[in-house]
């Protein structure tokens, strides 16, 4: 035995220092032998061998202990494989078995994240979808007794659609109807308020007493008007939201004044915050409320349709019975009034009744139910994923699962452990899921359209958190079961004999496991068709011809004050504004029109037409107010004739423009220039001195439309509002601010609304459906994830089952061809099957999207083709990869894994 | 130890990786030291599997943790080299192993005879 150098103790003392010191004492001397045996001095190489094979062994060690909490082995056995054969099922059980289950679950790291991801974005999706479906639909209104709470409003031609209703006909409804026990009526306005700051313009309701008495406002401060309010006065009650932004909160607010344009009212009650209008009144908005006056001019004239009704039905009534006693009053008071309760047809103007609920929710209700049903795909595709790689981890268990059942644990016994396994991922990944919502309801609320009701109502709270809960133990319990029971059948010997039986119980897994996968592309197929729709739609609509330009121009919504009651005086203002935003820099030109293309504001009178001494009164029509150069600014291409001119003033012939389509319509025999038109009935005639092109009215998506331009000076109407647009050679959202300085400049009470750019306005008007694609396209998104990880799944399990057959077969001659084919013909087998079940159902199912859908069928074959192209190329490269894997199986690593 | 526990302890050290069942294996015939387990591994298999020495250490190791192995308990002289030797559970579960892998030959000569694989479909 030779003496070591100096260098050699060195070096065996480093090298040792890497392994656990628990090691060093036993493999010091083999260490320093080692040396002499290879009689030569320690080489880089050897270094790093041993350092780094030390360092692997300390590594070991520390996972060991990480995982089992104990140093080594030794004679300890896992307690819990005796642990109780008897089948009750206690708490400490229970807590047992949420502990084992915690451990298997840590000891499989990417196990355990690949499937709480997946159940955290399908529990995410749906509880987000929950929550806004349970706001906005299913949660109760926040009025007194609101299922009694109905809204009434006259119908048209046997519609259903409620609209205005005049004072008088709610007097007899009040007082003749008997189904109702009371009923009250309200009408929004607006009110500019002054004071400190800019004018401002906000809404207001005017209501009869019964109103705020259905809707159970309590004035958090003051109090509600007294009866002689009623019959006039200066009373005006607060909305919370006006009296914190304006007044500060400040409740000394109560019994001082308060400035309108119009009128100093008195502050008497602050309402709280907890109260909103209903919607269904279109006092939702509502910042100041008046009492409706009983000497108002609407108490006389029947045919004055504006009002809103509120009623609350009587005890035991029924809403359709309620509806039937009204249909009768209807008829007996188009018998007693047929000038204003009888239309010209002929017809009886109908007596609506709706629920509130139901006229609150209105069209949304479908398309959130729809939205939750999307998601509910989600959820299922997600559980397909989560059971399918529960079964591929229970198929692995197997001999563990014997071996307990060998040593006495009750089939009752393992599947409750597996369960609890299930649950635990579900529960956490429903936990996962919460905080997703919460994140995902924050993007829902910042993209929603403006006109989804009920917002502020949805929020995560406990009814959401049960919900979500529900359903994590709904979907745990769910895939868990089905492992759990194959689990729990295994034949112990077969099993426990040798590896064989692991591959033998693989074939009725893999039946399963093809069932789910199969499903899960069904399903995303389903959910991509929809969003195909959605997003070719949405292309056309992103496409569709305006008929104006709205790049590089902005516009701006002027209301004029009561002090402008002469028109005159009126006109002469809106042209001195549009002079001075003309003057603007940048600005080309400008001009004013009352209802812009994509406005809100519109008027429909009814058109008359004079074909060569015959007149007819057609139908209503679009009818645009505008000042000259409106054609130019916006860029409607003028087709024949002219435009409107600074000569058409009042006193000079009554001109008219019509649009292409008004021209088509009504005088498909010949041109229109020259023919002469009115609009509205004992309006004057005029001449058509022009043919504009098409622009399209209030949506983008609406059709086009036969329209009238009519000069603003002929005759000076009686609209107090103007909306100006400006084209400017420059930024147009720079022009915002000095539009509105200019209005202004000319009068510093006018009030100024809707300023943006035209892009702004155009792109505002597409935010639903941008919305819903968005959503669906997420959703389908998410959904073709899950499945392509479903696909993969199933393809590498299967190939790593089959590992020892392919190996044979390559060794046997098979190219790596012919492997490659064989396992992508079962993973497009899959695919395959699921996209001809998926397009089947998709055509039934895309029905609900038809109101949605633009220009396109719901069963438009590009977009079914594309959808089916993508789903293909998804299961070819989720194939791929596992397949590709197979060819690299040899001979020898398929010995050595078993 | 009751035969449960010990049949479980069996089962939950299968399937060996292929170091440990040489290892196991060529400590059957008696005890050996680190190097001399290397250089047995090596003619064993003729020459076709060779472990680096640093890695065998940490085989041995871990091995030694499970408790398939145990090492000659220390002396105070630091110069002499420490044979380990099989210990019982080590036996029970070479011998598990050894059951298993003739299975699956067996197995592998029947398919390879009828040309069908065990299980047609994955």
């Amino acid at each position: 035995m030779k003496s070591s150098t100096w260098f050699q103790r060195l070096f065996v003392r480093v090298m040792l220092w890497c392994y656990p010191a628990r090691f060093r004492s036993t493999m010091t001397g083999d260490l320093r032998q080692l040396l002499d045996d290879l009689h030569r001095t320690p080489s880089f190489r050897l270094a790093w061998d041993l350092a780094t094979a030390g360092l692997g062994a300390r590594w070991d060690d520390w996972r060991f202990r990480a995982r089992t909490g104990r140093r080594s082995a030794g004679r300890v056995v896992r307690r819990h494989y005796t642990r109780t054969g008897r089948s009750g099922v206690s708490l400490q059980l229970v807590i047992a078995d949420v502990r084992l289950a915690l451990r298997g679950l840590r000891q499989r790291p990417g196990f355990t994240t690949a499937v709480v991801l997946t159940l955290a974005i399908g529990i995410g999706a749906t509880t987000t979808m929950f929550s806004v479906v349970d706001g906005v639909v299913l949660r109760p209104l926040p009025y007194p007794e609101h299922n009694r709470l109905a809204v009434l409003g006259t119908t048209f031609r046997g519609g259903d659609r409620l609209n205005g209703v005049s004072l008088p006909n709610y007097q007899d409804w009040r007082d003749q109807g008997r189904s109702f026990e009371s009923m009250g009526a309200a009408v929004r306005t607006t009110a500019v308020l002054l004071g400190e700051g800019d004018p401002e313009e906000v809404w207001a309701a005017q209501v009869t007493r019964e109103v705020l008495e259905l809707l159970g406002a309590h004035p958090a401060a003051g109090r509600r008007f007294v009866a002689e309010e009623y019959r006039g006065s200066d009373a005006v009650i607060l909305g919370h939201g006006l009296w914190q932004r304006r007044f500060g909160g400040d409740a000394a607010v109560v019994g001082t004044h308060i400035d309108t344009r119009d009128a100093r009212y008195r502050v008497v009650g602050i309402l709280p915050a907890t109260f909103q209008g209903p919607a269904a009144l279109s006092l939702a908005a509502a910042d100041l409320w008046f009492p409706l006056d009983q000497s108002s001019e609407g108490w006389a004239n029947r045919s004055h349709r504006s009002f809103a009704i509120l009623g609350k039905l009587a005890p035991g009534v029924t809403l359709s019975d309620a509806q039937g006693e009204m249909a009768h009053l209807a008829q007996r008071l188009a018998d007693a009034y047929p000038e204003a309760n009888l239309g010209s047809d002929g017809s009886i103007f109908g007596i609506g009744v709706h629920s509130l609920q139901d006229e609150t929710v209105g069209d949304v209700r479908t398309t959130l139910w729809l939205l939750l049903g999307a998601v509910a795909f989600l959820l299922l595709i997600a559980c397909a994923n989560v059971a399918n790689l529960l079964l591929a981890r229970a198929t692995d268990r197997e001999r563990e699962m014997a071996l307990r059942a060998t040593l006495g644990a009750g089939r009752i016994r393992l599947i409750h452990q597996l369960l609890t396994e299930s649950v635990v991922l579900a529960l956490t990944g429903g936990a996962l899921g919460m905080a997703l919502a919460h994140g995902g309801l924050a993007v829902f609320r910042a993209f929603s359209p403006a006109n989804m009701p009920r917002l502020e109502d949805v929020a995560v709270d406990w009814r959401v958190l049960l919900f979500a809960t529900a359903l994590s133990l709904g979907t745990g319990i769910l895939f868990g079961l089905l492992p759990a029971l194959q689990l729990s059948r295994l034949d112990l010997n077969e099993t426990l004999k040798d590896g064989a039986a692991r591959t033998s119980g693989g074939r009725r897994h893999n039946a399963v496991r093809n069932v789910l996968v199969v499903s899960e592309v069904t399903l995303a197929l389903v959910l991509l068709t929809g969003a195909g729709l959605l997003v070719n739609s949405l292309v056309r609509l992103n496409n569709v011809e305006l008929g104006f330009n709205p790049s590089n121009a902005a516009s701006m919504m002027v209301r004029l004050s009561g002090e402008y009651r002469d028109d005159e005086a009126r006109v002469r203002l809106f042209q001195r504004v549009i002079e001075r935003v003309a003057r603007l820099p940048g600005v080309e030109r400008s001009a004013g029109i009352v209802n812009l293309p994509i406005g809100d504001v519109y008027w429909r009178p009814r058109i008359g037409i004079d074909r060569d001494g015959v007149h007819s009164e057609p139908e209503g029509v679009n009818t645009h107010i505008a000042t000259p150069g409106i054609f130019e600014t916006l860029e409607i291409p003028i087709l024949q004739g002219r435009g409107l001119s600074d000569r058409d003033e009042e006193g000079q012939p009554l001109v008219a423009v019509v649009n292409a389509a008004f021209a088509d319509r009504f005088f498909p025999e010949g041109s229109a220039l020259g023919r002469a038109i009115r609009v509205g009935t004992d309006e004057p005639w005029r001449t058509v001195v022009g043919i504009v092109g098409n622009a399209r009215q209030r949506r983008v998506r609406a059709e086009v439309e036969p329209l009238v331009y009519v000069p603003l000076t002929q005759p000076p109407g009686p609209f107090p509002l103007l909306t100006v647009v400006a084209r400017t050679t420059l930024d147009p959202g720079a022009l915002l601010r000095p539009m509105r300085q200019a209005v202004w400049s000319e009068d510093p009470t006018l009030v100024v609304r809707d300023l943006e750019t035209l892009e702004t306005r155009v792109a505002d008007n597409l935010i639903q459906d941008r919305f819903y694609t968005l959503l669906l396209g997420s959703f389908a998104a998410a959904a073709l994830v899950l499945s392509a990880i479903g696909i993969y799944g199933t393809m590498s399990y299967a190939v790593g089952q089959r590992v020892k057959e392919l190996g044979i077969r390559m060794a046997l001659g098979a190219k790596s061809r012919d492997i490659l084919q064989m396992v992508l013909r079962h993973a497009m087998g899959l695919t395959t099957l699921g996209l001809v079940l998926g397009l089947a159902c998709s055509a039934l199912a895309s029905r609900v999207l038809s109101s949605v859908v633009f220009g396109i069928t719901t069963t438009d074959t590009p977009t079914f083709g594309a959808v089916a192209v993508i789903m293909l190329a998804i299961g070819l490269l989720a194939g791929w990869i596992p397949a590709w894997r197979a060819t690299r199986v040899d001979l020898l690593t398929t010995l050595k894994a078993d | 130890m009751t035969q449960n526990e010990l049949d479980e302890l069996v089962a939950g050290n299968l399937p060996l990786k292929p170091v440990d069942f040489l290892v196991l294996a060529i400590l059957q015939d008696g005890p050996r030291h680190g190097y001399g387990l290397v250089q047995e591994i090596s003619a064993r298999t003729r020459g076709q599997v060779s472990v680096r020495p640093g890695d065998l250490y940490r085989v041995l190791y871990r091995m030694v943790r499970q408790g398939l192995v145990a090492g000659e308990d220390g002396t105070d002289d630091d110069d002499r080299r420490r044979d380990y030797h099989v210990t019982d559970l080590g036996r029970r579960v070479a011998r598990a192993e050894a059951v298993m892998l003739s299975d699956i030959i067996r197995d592998i000569g029947q398919s390879a005879d009828t040309g069908q694989p065990g299980h047609a479909e994955a």
